[in-house]
């Protein structure tokens, strides 16, 4: 469940901003109607996609790209409309996932193995019962984990599973769930991965030799604890603790003649989070708070300095709280208001480039909010007030930032049974200069301003129900177009060695989104299910009328890109197979031969078998992603892996009940 | 990972740079006119798109590949190729991230070696090579100058030198190299190294400015060292050097913020490489004095003079134009008069940093 069900909108509803609600049988929505596009995988749709981490699955959502510097540990993150990541906010267990050194999530880091559902909304979620800061990117991912979500059975459940595969990839996990109060479910979760990495790819001479990707590998683990207690009558407090360690290495690019790479990252990160929810008669009152931890350390051992080796510790931390209100203030409509307050610092150690800012930044954030809904038609709207303060140790801090920000969506249908939608939407929002951006050293700027989206959308969806060749069928378009000014970007400035970040460019968008999701007429017991996306995108660089690139589709972006999965079910067998392909794209520079990357179609296969035994149900499985081994890239000179076959077991036991209706 | 990109950004950034000149002996041999000019356009980091071209002045024509149209099948050169030298009939391109000197022969350029410059799997990051006495001296950022054997192609010594060097010129009986530091920002070096070619070692070291970045020797024999500064409270500047006593003899002063020179006789051609302050200053090493405060007469417009050579023949000056950096660049030729003869694209390579001549 994502949250167009999660935060249901019934008056009694208790479900929680933490993990979802989960209908096990229920069929899984791909596309959303309403006013701000959305699609969601659900469980199944991401255990079938052979997903390791959230960024795999972010590639099937239409009008995404998922920029991937290849390996099992390589920097993944979204961009969305061609947007770039740091408009995309993620969002974990319905709290912002926050960076404010360098303002993008590496989705490499979250794992798909405790996911229940990803969701993938265009300009903001619909509910109105949310943080301000879900309000406040031009798109949102949204990640609901299992959570306590089987602990509101009798009886303890204990689920336990590895899988392995090429490249010395090992992955056991272990989750635990029960129900020791009356009014007290928790759960606990973990999980370890590890792979060497060295997958293998063809040299780029012509040679064609095959070589080892090199210092690629990783090591981590997570381990998640939810926790939920009914208070009072209808009200629902969820907490949750989190921490996430790895360590990997980090290849570079290919470059020529000269394979050794001995860079090295560690993460390790922690937060607890906690939300408590509550409705009094026509109000509904959220209440949120989490802090965060985040530390990253960088060593290049090569390195020639004095030290002989170069060190960068960095930690962030950041304490959050959040309330929302939403009103039932007449029939037909809805209030809101959410308030937010943020105080994140960055701090850095280890020597390099001289002494660095420490910065702090108080955010807060309001918003309110308005969906009316008279008869067939819905509006819904809200206006964003953000305020960004920062505070350094040395130097000259950013400006405060004070900002008001428009939205407003409309959902149209014709009569009550039509099966047709149509929506539109406008959105203007910004992005604050990063940490990165303003302070860090030469290269920051603390001058600039935020970078702004403007954001247009129009849309239809259909979705009906026959007895024909297939049985149901939604499918949705839209277009939209894009405007980012004030984009922040690297220039070279005065002197070569002061790059510098400025609010120079200027992109626009066009492009169109297509969704689709078909379950054909069942064969005997035999099930298909087809889901596609399509992405059109011109993304043309408007910075500066007679550069060599005025008006050429930005950098590694594709005019088209998509995918299709399919599913087949008999029984206790599954077959899952999805497709992905990407049009050429261009490395930065000239659009010329040298700088073109091909196009890719990239094929993944899953077989999976479940078997019910007393109270346990055993599932073994077979996938292989990249099946046909192509060779691609997303980044140039960063190869992407080949085919990787692994396989899998898990065991899931319910103490009191049968498992038989509980899918793991 | 912003501090990669940064890192990333910022070893570009390190590495733009022009280079040196060949061999500054002050009596050569009579120069025949050029026949043709190789380009090397340097690349972007981790791109594995540094080119070697050649501009035929014969048929007025451009090969933009031509390492790889005499070497089918090859790999390419590699990865920001910094410096380029042709010294007895080879060239010698310091292929900075590769951690290579790649040799190729001069007249054909056809490959002949490519030799690592490591230490086990650690780059040594060569950055400039100057060429005397039968050898080919390279300077490393793991604080050496490698002697490269021209006849052995391989590196037959190394000289500890300062922090991070990069520039380096050879006059009469010493090596001459810009300690830089760059890598310990802000705590850069500020020291030439003199190295007695006799013995191969150290034998003083040379304060001059913050950071320095490239030395060139005049006719007369006084060794002129552009430094960076600190790219805020210290400007760059101009040290000279006697090198008759290898003392100090002067710092040019507040008119002279520039990082970079390249020597033709007595005229030093001052430049910076980035746009927005003019093409090149020239100087009259010999008399002191100011002969052109802006090189080019014509009003043609160069976005980022990325490198200078000029053609001791001729008087011709070659301004290499990088641009934005990640568009192709361009060479201008220059009259010593400083109006435009003609200019090429060097596309589809980027960066061009530096011609040399075949004769």
């Amino acid at each position: 469940m994502g949250m167009g069900e999660l935060y249901a909108q019934t008056p009694n509803d208790t479900a929680c901003t933490l993990p979802a609600i989960r209908l096990t049988g229920k069929k899984n929505t791909w596309i959303m109607p309403q006013a701000f596009p959305a699609q969601k995988l659900g469980r199944e749709d991401i255990r079938e996609s052979a997903a390791l981490t959230v960024a795999d699955p972010a590639r099937l959502f239409p009008g995404t790209m998922v920029k991937d510097y290849g390996g099992m540990g390589g920097l993944k993150t979204i961009s969305v409309r061609s947007l770039g990541a740091h408009h995309s906010a993620v969002m974990y267990d319905g709290l912002m996932v926050s960076d404010m050194q360098g303002g993008q999530v590496d989705l490499g880091k979250l794992s798909v193995t405790n996911v229940e559902s990803i969701g993938l909304y265009q300009a903001q979620p619909p509910d109105l019962l949310l943080p301000a800061r879900a309000f406040a990117s031009a798109s949102v991912l949204s990640i609901q984990t299992m959570g306590t979500d089987h602990a509101n059975m009798p009886g303890t459940r204990i689920q336990t599973g590895f899988r392995a595969g090429s490249w010395g990839f090992v992955n056991p996990m272990f989750a635990i769930s029960g129900k020791p109060g009356k009014k007290y479910v928790h759960a606990l979760q973990a999980e370890y991965a590890r792979a060497d990495g060295a997958y293998p790819f063809t040299a780029y001479d012509q040679t064609a030799d095959k070589l080892k990707r090199q210092n690629s590998d990783i090591q981590n683990h997570r381990i998640e604890y939810d926790a939920s207690v009914q208070t009072g009558d209808s009200g629902r407090l969820r907490v949750k603790l989190y921490h996430y360690y790895s360590n990997r290495g980090l290849p570079g690019s290919v470059i020529f003649f000269n394979p050794f790479s001995r860079q090295r990252l560690t993460d390790n990160d922690q937060f607890i989070q906690s939300s408590w929810r509550k409705q009094i008669r026509k109000t509904a009152l959220l209440v949120s708070a989490k802090y965060s931890q985040t530390y990253k350390k960088y060593i290049d051992p090569d390195f020639l300095n004095a030290q002989g080796k170069l060190e960068n510790r960095f930690r962030e931390r950041e304490f959050y709280v959040s309330g929302a209100l939403r009103k039932e203030a007449a029939q037909n409509l809805r209030l809101s208001l959410s308030s937010d307050f943020f105080h994140t610092r960055l701090t850095r150690s280890g020597a390099f480039l001289g002494d660095t800012a420490n910065p702090i930044r108080n955010s807060s954030m309001t918003h309110l909010g308005l969906q009316w809904l008279p008869g067939r038609l819905q509006v819904q709207g809200g206006l964003l007030g953000t305020y960004i303060s920062d505070k350094i140790g040395r130097g000259r801090a950013a400006k405060d930032i004070f900002r008001v920000t428009p939205t407003v969506g409309l959902m149209y249908r014709h009569t009550d049974t039509s099966a047709w939608t149509f929506r539109l939407f406008y959105k203007t929002v910004f992005r604050a200069p990063t940490f990165n951006d303003l302070y860090y050293t030469f290269v920051g700027n603390a001058s600039l301003r935020p970078e702004t989206v403007q954001q247009i959308n129009a849309g239809l969806a259909w979705q009906g129900r026959q007895n024909g060749i297939w049985s149901d069928l939604v499918f949705s378009v839209d277009i939209y177009g894009n405007r980012v000014t004030d984009k922040i970007m690297a220039v070279p400035r005065q002197n070569l060695f002061q790059w510098s970040m400025m609010n120079v460019g200027r992109v626009q968008v066009l492009g169109i989104d297509f969704a689709a999701d078909v379950r054909w007429k069942p064969l005997g017991s035999w099930a298909v299910r087809q889901r596609l996306a399509y992405g059109y995108q011109r993304a043309t660089d408007m910075t500066q009328p007679g550069s060599a690139s005025y008006k050429n589709q930005l950098p590694y972006t594709p005019e088209h890109s998509g995918s299709i999965s399919t599913s087949i079910r008999h029984r206790w067998l599954t077959v899952s197979h999805q497709a992905l392909f990407s049009s050429l794209r261009y490395r930065p520079g000239d659009q010329v031969a040298e700088n073109r990357l091909e196009g890719w179609l990239i094929q993944d296969v899953r077989i999976s078998m479940q078997k019910v035994v007393a109270k346990s149900l055993h599932e073994v499985f077979v996938e292989c992603s990249n099946a046909f081994d192509t060779e691609y890239e997303i980044i140039r000179f960063y190869p992407m892996p080949g085919r990787q076959v692994r396989f899998g077991y898990t065991f899931t036991l319910d103490t009191k009940q049968s498992t038989t209706n509980h899918k793991p | 990972m912003k501090q990669f990109a940064f890192l990333l950004m910022m070893s570009i950034v390190i590495l733009f740079s022009s280079c040196k000149k060949d061999d500054p002996s002050p009596a050569g041999p009579v120069l025949q006119p050029k026949k043709g000019i190789y380009v090397l356009s340097e690349g972007s980091f981790g791109g594995n798109n540094t080119r070697l071209g050649y501009y035929t002045l014969s048929g007025n024509s451009f090969s933009p590949d031509f390492f790889l149209q005499q070497n089918p099948g090859a790999a390419g050169l590699g990865d920001i190729g910094n410096d380029m030298v042709l010294y007895g009939g080879k060239l010698y391109i310091v292929m900075n991230v590769t951690s290579q000197v790649t040799v190729l022969n001069a007249a054909t350029g056809a490959l002949i070696r490519r030799i690592d410059f490591r230490n086990g799997t650690a780059d040594k990051l060569p950055r400039y090579a100057t060429a005397a006495r039968g050898k080919v001296f390279v300077t490393s950022y793991d604080n050496t100058v490698s002697v490269v054997d021209t006849s052995s192609l391989a590196i037959v010594q190394s000289i500890a030198t300062g922090a991070n060097p990069d520039g380096i010129a050879a006059y009469g009986d010493y090596l001459y190299v810009a300690n830089s530091g760059s890598f310990n920002f802000p705590d850069v070096d500020s020291t030439v190294s003199v190295i007695n070619l006799n013995t191969m070692t150290e034998v003083k070291k040379i304060t001059v400015g913050l950071n320095p970045n490239k030395i060139e020797v005049s006719a007369n024999g006084d060794v002129y060292v552009t430094s960076y500064g600190n790219f805020s409270s210290v400007p760059a500047s101009v040290a000279v050097i006697n090198s008759s006593d290898n003392t100090l003899k002067a710092q040019l002063g507040a008119g002279f913020a520039y990082s970079h020179v390249r020597m033709n006789g007595d005229l030093a051609y001052f430049y910076n490489n980035y746009g927005g302050s003019g093409v090149a200053k020239v100087y009259n090493t010999r008399t002191g004095t100011v002969v052109r405060n802006e090189f080019v007469t014509d009003g043609t417009s160069i976005d980022t003079p990325y490198g200078i050579n000029i053609d001791e023949e001729s008087g011709e000056v070659f301004v290499c134009d990088a641009k934005d950096f990640v568009t192709a660049g361009t060479v201008y030729c220059f009259n010593a008069d400083g109006t435009l003869k003609y200019s090429f694209s060097t596309a589809p390579g980027i960066n061009p940093n530096k011609v040399v001549f075949n004769r």
